[in-house]
């Protein structure tokens, strides 16, 4: 009940369709979403495998709450072997497609192998058709979602698809999701593109049994009310998510220019919040929403104008705005039609393109290397040139197309030194060395690399900001935010001491972490009104009641630390050492703010999260106890020396 | 006075929670096909319209229904369908020019909305006040006075 229950396999070598069953076994250990993704790729395949060849396994799931009334509840996450790094791609997207799937009957989608000529999926009302594809090859997202959409003749059906960088393996490709959402981080479109595989179009009306009506509908309520009475509700729905520009802004943790100066006044002044409401219309929302943080945007002047879509999103501010210099917030609105277009990560092409721009900047590549091109900083009418030559591995774009690790090898020159990328991720531009807190070590554990979704701090920014030129581990919450937090008691107690005002960093990244992790596995969502507001107790009546399996709040804390440690397993059996766990060079040796990282300091606060995990800190594995306690002895590995 | 549902598509999100909050209320089960209220997007234009039985004051679906399956109830003013008599002809299916009728896809029966008896659940569970219950002699205030806010707006600038 609550969830279909069944895996769909579709293998397209051999154009074989299986399905699988979903145990409550799998269902009480890994709950949904993410968690049992990576359950399934690691019964069935090696994370060693080529990550674009047949070898590799694309699994879609659904959080266990999508396609019901919890609010926020339409996450659907992607994982693989990412192309662009080597670790685990994880990336999860709204909107409606992973409803749909639960519509179709699955909870899971697992694709397998490659198909010879260029096909799309059909899941048609439980009849899966592999349809002929050759006539969308070539096409951007949008064209292919309107042409699909006409020939099978219904406008709802939903679509999951590649653009042109898909196609073209570009390594930090998407997979779009309907018009405007999309799985970009780590490459997921890459892997589809490999399989020869353009789209998946959705069509069914299956039920969503639920196990006890009223006790379901409480729990939504108090979910719901809990989300609509969070003082960060109101804020996020006027402005969305470029509310934190400003505060990140505020809070010092911004530079630019590829992390190598601060951020400026000029910066917030055309990219902060306030610019947002001169274009915005309306709020949309993805499936079973209360909150509707995307903005729908109608930019009425300037080379933009006539331009209408949803969103203006904080990352793309950031990234276009701070880390590349642009300053002109509608131009944020046409990269973003540009990369979903193109189906491209728009995080990673700007990463790309202000590394190679830091780097002719400094001398280090020229015009002969960049077909001519002169790189300067905030160039729009450049940048958007080179996310299409990115696309279609155009000249120097092929070169971009690899993103900046691979960049800096094949340059050379000592290149390196000016990477920002973690871990082979590419970090944001919230820069760890002006504030070493949560998100920042989070770069260090998280899941997919150096990104800053996965260990995300339910608790408003952590205070105690060190004073110029020095550098503080300490922070403090106040008491008063914290009891306003679902913390389980006994990590309450472990992470905040109130009579000395400190917070254990390390304690509250593995919480914040687990936290991630199970609301990825349920289908909600990380925006603070969400993430903030609801934790272990709500969401344990909330699959209670749903699916008549009984989970207590620390069955759901559990499955969150169960994730996190298979996330580990799969990443150290896809090559991932503790040797591996540093921020890019540039961190530790360049100073921004009259600070850098020191070494081993950061080391020391990776140790301290160790002991939190009982992970052995020489090899940054689960110890055996460890594994015996999460019932993950059968995910184990030969001894490490 | 009988209250009626005004929706208002410029502040629909698309959020469907109205769908799911009918299709659990009347079905027991989440499924949006069996909703008496569904949603259609607009994408080129961002806008999303809610649609649903008007209970029209000269319903063509009782005046097409051979058996009289579909009649007024008095107090809330909802046509009501009574699934007992109803034969599954779908002649008010044809007749409707919103899907007022609809067919259930699975059992293959005639669903319409009753306005909950008078509490409707898509009101209750729509945040963005896109679906109001209010009385009939309500909405010309709340039309007008939603157009004069726009036009105060543009007063306060000149004023």
């Amino acid at each position: 009940m609550g969830y279909a229950g069944k895996i769909l396999a579709i293998d397209l070598s051999n154009r074989e369709v299986s399905e699988a069953e979903v145990t409550a076994q799998d269902c009480f250990e890994f709950i949904g979403g993410q968690g049992m993704n990576i359950k399934i790729l690691l019964d069935q395949m090696d994370p060693l495998v080529d990550p674009l060849g047949e070898g590799n396994i694309l699994s879609f799931g659904t959080g266990l709450l999508v396609g019901t009334l919890a609010p926020s509840a339409s996450r659907t996450s992607i994982s693989a072997r990412s192309p662009l790094t080597g670790l685990l791609a994880s990336t999860s997207s709204g909107h409606f497609w992973g409803a749909k799937l639960k519509s179709c009957g699955y909870d899971y989608l697992v694709v397998k192998g490659k198909s010879e000529e260029p096909v799309y999926i059909f899941i048609d009302n439980g009849k899966v058709n592999i349809l002929d594809a050759k006539h969308l090859w070539g096409k951007d997202s949008w064209d292919t979602i309107t042409t699909i959409r006409n020939e099978l003749r219904n406008e709802e059906v939903e679509i999951a698809c590649i653009g042109v960088g898909g196609e073209k393996l570009v390594k930090f490709a998407a997979v779009e999701n309907g018009f405007y959402s999309g799985w970009a981080r780590t490459g997921p479109g890459a892997v589809m593109g490999s399989k020869n595989l353009k789209a998946i179009a959705l069509r069914g009306h299956e039920d969503i049994a639920v196990f006890d009506p009223k006790g379901f509908l409480d729990a939504v309520n108090e979910a719901t009310n809990a989300v609509i009475n969070h003082p960060t509700y109101k804020p996020w729905r006027q402005y969305g998510s470029v509310l934190a520009v400003d505060i990140y802004y505020d809070l010092g943790v911004l530079t630019g220019y590829n992390q190598s100066e601060e951020v400026g006044e000029d910066f917030i002044q055309t990219m902060g919040k306030e610019n947002l409401l001169k274009y915005k219309k309306r709020s949309m929302a993805c499936s079973g929403c209360p909150l509707a943080c995307g903005q729908w945007v109608e930019i009425d002047e300037g080379p933009y104008k006539g331009l209408k879509l949803k969103a203006i999103d904080i990352t793309p501010t950031l990234e276009f705005g701070a880390r590349y210099g642009i300053r002109n917030l509608a131009a944020i609105a046409k990269a973003t039609e540009l990369f979903h277009r193109y189906g491209i990560d728009g995080t990673s092409a700007v990463a790309a393109v202000a590394f190679a721009t830091e780097l002719f900047q400094k001398g280090i590549i020229s015009k002969s290397d960049t077909d001519g091109l002169e790189l300067n900083w905030g160039d729009e009418a450049l940048i958007f040139e080179l996310m299409r030559k990115i696309t279609y591995r155009e000249g120097f774009g092929d070169l971009l197309a690899d993103g900046p690790v691979e960049m800096a090898r094949r340059i050379g020159k000592n290149s390196e030194q000016y990477l920002t990328t973690t871990r082979g991720l590419e970090t944001t531009s919230r820069d760890p060395r002006c504030r070493f807190d949560v998100w920042s070590f989070g770069y260090l554990v998280n899941a997919r690399g150096g990104d800053h979704m996965g260990v995300q701090s339910p608790i408003e920014n952590l205070r105690k900001s060190a004073p110029e030129g020095e550098y503080s581990y300490e922070f403090s919450a106040p008491e008063k935010a914290v009891d306003r937090v679902d913390i389980l008691d006994d990590w309450k107690e472990k992470t905040f001491d109130f009579k000395n005002g400190t917070v254990s960093i390390p304690h509250m990244a593995a919480w914040s972490q687990d936290l991630v992790n199970i609301v990825n596995a349920l289908g909600t969502c990380i925006r603070p009104p969400i993430l903030w507001s609801l934790g272990p107790t709500i969401y344990a009546k909330l699959v209670t009641t749903l699916t008549g399996i009984k989970f207590s709040p620390e069955d759901i804390r559990k499955a969150g630390e169960r994730i996190t440690n298979i996330q580990r397993i799969f990443n150290f059996k896809a090559g991932e050492k503790r040797e591996d766990m540093r921020f890019a060079p540039k961190f530790y040796n360049a100073r921004v703010k009259g600070r850098e990282l020191d070494e081993d300091k950061v080391n020391q606060v990776l140790d301290k999260y160790f002991e939190v995990r009982n992970w052995d800190p020489r090899t940054a594995l689960p110890k055996e106890e460890k594994l015996k306690e999460l019932n993950l002895d059968k995910f184990a590995w030969s001894k490490v020396s | 006075m009988q209250k009626l549902i005004l929706f208002d598509p410029d502040k629909c999100t698309g959020c469907r929670r109205c769908a799911l909050a009918c299709s659990l209320s009347k079905e027991g089960v989440f499924n949006s096909e069996k909703a008496r209220i569904g949603v259609i997007s607009f994408w080129d234009i961002g806008m999303h319209v809610p649609v649903f039985c008007q209970q029209c004051t000269k319903p063509l679906c009782a005046d097409v229904c051979p058996v009289g399956a579909i009649s007024r109830n008095k107090e809330t003013g909802a046509m009501v369908l009574d699934a007992n008599l109803c034969i599954g002809c779908k002649m008010c299916v044809i007749v409707c020019p919103l899907a007022g009728c609809l067919i259930n896809p699975h059992s293959g029966t005639i669903i319409k909305c009753d306005l909950c008896g008078g509490d409707p659940q898509c009101v209750k569970y729509c945040e963005f006040g896109a679906l109001e219950f209010v009385e009939a002699d309500e909405v010309a205030y709340i039309k007008r006075k939603a157009g004069a806010d726009k036009l105060a707006e543009a007063l306060k600038r000149i004023a």
